[in-house]
Order: C-alpha cells, then structure tokens, then sequence
C-alpha cells in the first residue's frame, strides 16, 4: 500500500467516491473533535512545563507534577473504563464512535501528559514501571488505530460478500462431496481424499495466524501426482474398454495409453462417457476449489488475527498498568 | 473375548462380545462398522495382543490418530489408550473380570469431515486476554508493594533486601552523594509511613548545621520556622540535587527585602547579573577615637586602614627591589601564600614575609643592634640599655657669658631638646618605615598595631582556588597603588565578566549559594530554633 492510500486509510477518508453511506472514521468523528481536546491538552502541558521553573527542577513533585501525574491517572483509569464501556454498545449513551475517538486521542495525549510528568526522571524504580508500562500500552494502541484503519477493508475485499461461517460450512460440503465422488471411483482415491480431508487444517497455531505462514498439510504436491497417475489409468482403462473391453498387452500399454491420452485430452473426458474419468474430473475441480477457498478462509483468519493481535497485548497491559499505577500513587505518598 | 460397547450419537447404548480380531470401516462386513465418509470401508483392525493389549493396524491408506497423534498407521493400544477414526472415538479400557472393554463414542455423521478442528481465531489457537491480566496486575501488587511491604514490616537484614523486591524499588531517584552511605535503608528518612520526612530525622546526623541569622525573630518574620529541611533540600534528584541552587530560593525574600524588617538596609537581589546590589565591605577607618569597623559599599577608591605603610607599586616594581641577594622582583605569591584549601592566603608575618629585606637593624652609638619585631616594650628597653652604655658625646661647651639674650631659651642640658634615639628608632628610623607610629599625648611613642582583615566581604565566600588560573592583576590593581590602605578589591562588574545568572548562556552560571551560605548563623543552630537542645530541653521550658 502507498503512503497516500496509508494516510487516507488512517484518516478514514475512502478512496472510492459516491458510496450511498458515507463511512466517518473514528478518527474524524465530529472533525477530529477529541483530536483538538487533546491537541489543547498537550499543548497545554507543554505550556506550563515550558513556564514552570521549579526549585528543585523538574519532577512528579512540583506542583505541576502532581497536576499533570493526578490528570495522567485520571485519564488512564477513565480511558481503561472506556475500552469497557465502548465494548456495552446497548447502554451506551454517547455513540460507540465517540467513546473510540476519545480513547484514541485522550491516549495518545498521555504521552505527552505522563512525560511531561515525569520530568524525564526515569530509573529502574516502580514509577518508570508504571510509566514503561502506559507506554506500552500506548504503543499496542497505536498499532490498533494503524490495524483498525487498514485491515477491515482488506478483510472485507478478501471474504468477497462471504462470512467466514460460510466458507466454512462450504469448505465441509466440498470436503464431504469429495469424499463421495472419491468413493465412487475406487477404494484407492477414496483413501487418499479422505486422508487429505483428514489432514486438512483450518486456520493454524496463533504464529501461523499471525504471520500468515500456513503449514500445509504437505501433501498438496502428491495428491496432484495420485490424481494425474489415476487420471491416466482410469481413461487407459476407458480407452482399453473402447478398444475392444480387453487390456492391452504389456508390449503396446505405453503405447496405449499414450494414444488414450492424447485421445481424451483432446475430445475431453467427460465425452468418454466414463463414469469414473468424470467423476475423477469432478474431484479435481472440487479439491481445486476446496483449496483456493482454504486460502482464501486462511487469509481471512490471518487478516483478523493481526486485527485483533494487539488487544492481547493491550488489554493485560492495561490491567497490569492499572495495578502498577495503584503501587506508584501509594508508594509515593507512603515514603513521602 | 472384547467387550465392545457403543455410544451412537443419540445416547442409545449396544454392546456386543467379539472374540479374535475386531476389523473397523464404513462397510457393514466389519466388527464395527461406522458411518462417514471420513471412515474407509476396511479402515483398520484391532487384533488382541499380549496381556490386555491391542495392536492396531490400519488395513487401508487412511490413517487414524491415536492418544492425540495423528497419522498413525500402527500401534499397541493398552486400557487408557484412545483411538480416533474420522471423527468417532474408540477407548481401550479393561472391566472388572480383566476383560477388555473397547468403548466407541459415534459421532454425528454430518459433523464428521474434519473442520470442526478449524482454529480460526487467536482466542482458539489458546491466547486469552483475561488470565494474563490477572496474573500481571497481581504478579505487579505483590512484587512491588506487597514483598516490599512485609519486608519493612519485619525488618529484613540487608542481605535479604539485597535479593529480593524491597521498598528500594520505591525510590523516586538517585539518591545523592552525600546520602548514599544510607541511601539503601529508607526508613532512616522515611521513619514513619504516610509521614513527610521530618527535620529531626536531617537533624539526628546535621545536629549543629547553624541557622540563617542569630536574630530568632526575624528567622520567624521571613517564615523559616515554616519550612522545613526538605523545603529546600531536595533529594531523589540526582549526585548533587540534595544541595539546592535556585535562586528562588532565595530570591523569594531577597527579592524583596523591604517586605522583611530583617533585611532593612540590605539590598535587592535575585540574579547575579541582573539583579544583584553593587559590593559592600567591611572595612576599619580610623576616627578620633581610633580604629572602628564599618560597613560601607565598595567604592573604587575604597580604604582600608591596616596600620601598615606598604606600597604595593613599589615592591612591584617591573625593575625589581634590593633584595639581601641584590636585585629581586617580588610577585604576589611571595607575600600571600595560599591558605588551606586555597581557599583565602596565609596571614602576612613578619618573619616570613617581610624580615628577608627589612632586618630590624639599628645602630646605636656606633654598635650595631637587631631589635625583636612585635614587642615594642622589649625594644625600648633593648634601645634604653644600649643608649645608657653609650660614652654621652657632651656637646661642647660654648664659652658661656652665663648670659642670656632676652628670648632666647636657656639651655638647661634638657634631653628633650635633642631628639631621643629610641623614639627616633621608633618614629622615623626602623619601626615607622612600615608602622603607622602613634604619639599619645604624655605617653610613649608606640606602633600602632595592625589590624589585618582576613576578608573585606563576610557576608561572601570567594575562594581563590577556583581563579588561581587568573592574573592577579586581572581583578587586584595592586601594581599602581601606592597606598596600603587602598582596597584592591574587584567591583561587582570585573565579576561579571565572566559570571552570570543562573539561566546565563554566555557566562558562567552563578547561583547564590556560589558565593553566599544560608546556614551562617554564628549561634543559633538549627536544633535550637526548632527547640531542640542537647540536653533535652526545649527553648520554651528554658525560658
């Protein structure tokens, strides 16, 4: 993706002009209003902490410490209530956009809320552990807001007007219709599909998901071979049929099926009338399918997988945060 | 004989005894036959083995998975063992009799083409968000408050704070220099919880740090009994944040001394460059009464009176001065040597600074004497035996008419009318090249003693360490004065020239505690102003 689509993908604006519904990101929810909140925010911050000379020099302890450290906790425990409260969508009030675009902003002016609190006294201490730990829950968050602008639309180009259920339900009749055309050949094919049903793996470990790396079932490569060696004995067989319902002799076999293949190749082998040759055709078209609709599922299940990666991270965090936030406010206060 | 008993997906229950081998597939010759297309229609065959085992082996392509491994083609199967056949799960188990039991768990046969092993989420391939919260919030709570806390609470040895989480990871900041002997016991500061860090704690090691001024109140006027040591004194901040050098801190009453009677007289100030009064000194003048110290600004003719008759131009002379070894030219180090730490200079002696050139030789009568320095009295009687052992040479008679003009003085062999060696010795010849020379009236001519100041500025600490790089000359016009009493001290600007205020960037900053102390009280400590005496007592009870 090229950086102007990127920006355009961040600021919610849609390439695609004329849609009947005019998507508003979260981000531009009523023009960026908590951006200017927390624009105002930070620079106000900046402001004071540019001003504020205090005696002993920059720190939590000044009185511009203890505003901008008491507004930094009020805004991590307000903004951790509101990623509970965006999740209630029935009880909201304010719409969910609103609540989104606040977490946003007002998160992302912490860093410059808590910094500023710090006075960029940071060591190996539990107060730079609260600190490191709302930066990286910031940070996670950010990776959000990039996977939330970007992602969805590549999974809604992905999944082409089908939900996941679908694909897989579809996934199981193509598994299941496989398995009885295989049946119907001979107990050999019937075996290897089912075999290769058997192994089928949707979707995968959370590394795979993540990095779209799928391990195959491996034997993807020797199903086509089975399939095109079957593919020859079986219209060997129908040319022999044809031929006078006898099998050649050993001499002229390559001979044969040589001329057989190149027959049915030619007419195509659904004109053979062989029950089994088409059916083998049918088979290879459904595991064809099958496999293009695996990758596609697949794809589906990597795209939402990083769409969602960063809440593992965010969500603990936060908590932990909340807790690491609880110990630097008493153990100030407790050494005083 | 194996005891097999089925489960079809409904709930209904069969069982059936087979003995030898039991075959497994889709086909309706086999043991147990079972739907599916997963399942193959000779799929796999269970024959009884050693003891209560089961060797399985698959008759087919289509393998099966056993105890959760798939792709198995054969195996042993012991009771405990579980086999899985395109979706259906047989279990090995053994009755009471010993007899082999092989449970079959049928499964739905619309569900049975393997997608329900589908991980499509991150929440399904195992990653929870809600466990790892907890443990996170708690593993936080508990390493770095609550280990800390109970360590506090029993007072753990400094070994053990050592290797486990201790209310050290509550520090804010480096602890300074000057604390770090300490630093790692908190409670030596932070005696109780929730508790400010009380002056008594600064003071059980500063018991005799003094005060700002003596005056008790006017410390109370400018609302220093209010604050308290770490008012000023900040530590967590770094090496040296302990020793505080805003010039606010000072600036808040200085800036504005007319606000407090204390400072009446005292000049504004608040920033070395900007706001700083011009230098005052405290110098000796002599009045009639005598020699009397005063307080004045720093004029650049400024005096001081030492008593000493010393030309700072002439001993500096380019061309040198005769010296016992001829000519010699003196720099200022030859007199003012530095004192401890550098700090001031040595006091100038006699013996050690003048004596090489100025021997206190006298000849009396011809006899050449050297008189004691700094005892007048030793001298005058040194002078006074050496005139007595003198041969008197009598002035020669004049042929006396014993006749005397009118207004004329007789003389009378009056000694007074001669000029007395000793006082000449004192006045003109030896004592008084160097000495003012006091005449009392009725009294004996005498030296004035000299009143040599250790510093003209008090109320500042200038070290000369620091400027020892620097040219005397450069601030001290000493090579032009002819004058001792001249006072060569620099004016406020020649500093300037180099030191700024605090937020100067094109001078050195100079903060006021650079030159000024705020604990200088002679007497009033700090112990005693909060009421704290050695002996227990407090002012109050005192009084």
């Amino acid at each position: 993706m090229n950086a102007g689509k990127m920006i355009a993908g961040l600021f919610g604006r849609r390439a695609e002009r004329g849609g009947p519904a005019r998507h508003e990101s979260f981000l531009v929810y009523r023009s960026a209003f908590y951006l200017k909140v927390a624009i105002a925010l930070c620079a106000l911050s900046f402001a004071l902490y540019a001003w504020h000379d205090p005696v002993e020099g920059p720190s939590g302890s000044t009185w511009l410490g203890y505003g901008l450290g008491t507004l930094g906790a009020v805004l991590i425990v307000w903004l951790a209530w509101l990623g509970v409260r965006k999740r209630q969508f029935r009880e909201g009030r304010a719409p969910v956009k609103a609540w989104v675009s606040a977490h946003v902003y007002l998160g992302l002016s912490l860093i410059v809320v808590a910094t500023l609190h710090t006075g960029f006294q940071l060591g190996w201490n539990v107060h730079t552990l609260a600190y490191v730990l709302m930066m990286l829950v910031i940070a996670s968050g950010i990776y959000g807001i990039l996977a939330y602008s970007l992602l969805p639309r590549q999974v809604t180009a992905n999944r082409n007007g089908m939900e996941l259920r679908a694909m897989l339900q579809e996934i199981e009749q193509l598994n299941e219709s496989a398995l009885s055309l295989a049946d119907r050949i001979d107990p050999e094919t019937h075996a290897v599909v089912a075999r290769s049903v058997g192994k089928v793996r949707i979707g995968g470990s959370a590394w795979e998901q993540l990095s779209g790396r799928y391990r195959s079932p491996g034997e993807s490569r020797g199903l086509d071979q089975f399939f095109k060696v079957k593919r020859t004995q079986l219209q060997a067989q129908a040319a022999a049929r044809a031929a006078g319902g006898t099998v050649p002799q050993r001499g002229g076999r390559q001979a044969t099926i040589a001329f057989v293949a190149d027959q049915i190749f030619a007419t195509g082998s659904a004109r053979t009338g062989d029950q089994a040759s088409e059916n083998l055709q049918k088979l290879l078209q459904t595991i064809a399918k099958r496999k293009a609709l695996l990758d596609k599922v697949n794809r589906d299940i990597t795209l939402r997988a990083r769409l969602e990666v960063w809440l593992y991270l965010h969500v603990p965090l936060t908590v932990a945060l909340l807790a690491a936030l609880l110990v630097h406010i008493v153990t100030v206060f407790l050494y005083w | 004989m194996i005891l097999v008993r089925r489960q079809a997906p409904d709930g209904a229950q069969t069982e059936q005894v087979v003995s030898g081998a039991v075959t497994i597939g889709r086909a309706t010759d086999n043991t147990i036959p079972l739907s599916g297309l997963l399942v193959a229609l000779h799929h796999a065959r269970l024959t009884p083995g050693s003891g209560a085992t089961l060797q399985l082996e698959c008759l087919g392509a289509v393998d099966v998975i056993v105890n959760g491994l798939v792709g198995q083609r054969s195996a042993v199967l012991a009771p405990g063992d579980e086999l899985r056949i395109g979706g259906h799960r047989l279990c090995v188990s053994v009755d009471g009799d010993g007899g082999l039991v092989l449970e079959v768990r049928e499964c739905d046969p619309q569900g049975a083409t393997g997608g329900d092993g589908a991980i499509t989420s991150l929440d399904a391939a195992g990653w929870r968000m809600r466990r790892p919260a907890v443990i996170a919030a708690a593993l936080v709570l508990l390493v770095c408050l609550m280990v800390p806390l109970v360590l506090r609470a029993v007072s753990a040895p400094a070994w053990v704070e050592d290797r486990v989480p201790s209310d050290r990871w509550w520090t804010s900041g480096a602890i300074s220099n000057a604390h770090l002997q300490f630093g790692a016991e908190c409670e030596v500061c932070h005696e109780q919880p929730f508790v400010r860090v009380r002056d008594e704690a600064c003071l059980s090691c500063h018991a005799a740090v003094a005060h700002h001024g003596d005056d008790l109140a006017s410390m109370q006027d400018a609302g220093l009994d209010q604050q308290r040591c770490a008012s000023c004194h900040f530590e967590h901040g770094g090496t040296q944040a302990v020793l505080p050098d805003h010039p606010a801190l000072c600036a808040d009453c200085h800036a504005q001394p007319g606000d407090f009677a204390g400072l009446d007289g005292v000049g504004s100030a608040a920033d070395f460059a900007t706001a700083h009064p011009p230098f005052r000194v405290t110098v000796t003048t002599m009045t009639p009464t005598g020699p009397q110290t005063q307080r004045r600004l720093l004029a650049p003719d400024g005096q001081d009176v030492s008593g000493l008759i010393f030309p700072h131009d002439l001993h500096l002379d380019e061309r040198g001065v005769r010296g016992p070894n001829g000519r010699q030219v003196l720099r200022c180090a030859d007199c003012h040597r530095p004192g401890p730490g550098a700090v001031g200079f040595e006091p100038l002696r006699f013996e050690t600074d003048c004596q090489r050139c100025h021997q206190l030789d006298v000849d009396v009568g011809g006899l050449p004497f050297r008189l004691p320095h700094g005892d007048a009295d030793a001298v005058r009687t040194l002078l006074q035996s050496a005139v007595s052992m003198t041969p008197v040479e009598l002035p020669e008679s004049e042929p006396s008419t014993n006749r005397r003009r009118p207004g004329e003085r007789a003389d009378r062999g009056d000694p007074s009318s001669a000029p007395d060696p000793i006082d000449e010795v004192f006045e003109r010849r030896v004592c008084a090249k160097c000495h003012e020379i006091d005449k009392p009236q009725d009294q004996l001519v005498r030296v004035r003693e000299p009143i040599l100041r250790k510093t003209w500025m008090p109320m500042a600490r200038f070290t000369h360490e620091p400027h020892r790089w620097v040219n005397c000359d450069t601030c001290h016009a000493a090579s032009v004065s002819s004058d001792s009493n001249d006072l060569l001290l620099p004016q406020i600007e020649s500093c300037r020239g180099c030191h700024g205020g605090v937020g100067s960037s094109a001078r050195i900053q100079s903060t006021c505690i650079d030159c000024h102390r705020f604990h200088q009280a002679k007497d009033l400590t700090m112990s005693k102003f909060m009421g704290e005496l050695a002996n227990g007592q407090t002012l109050e009870s005192r009084e």
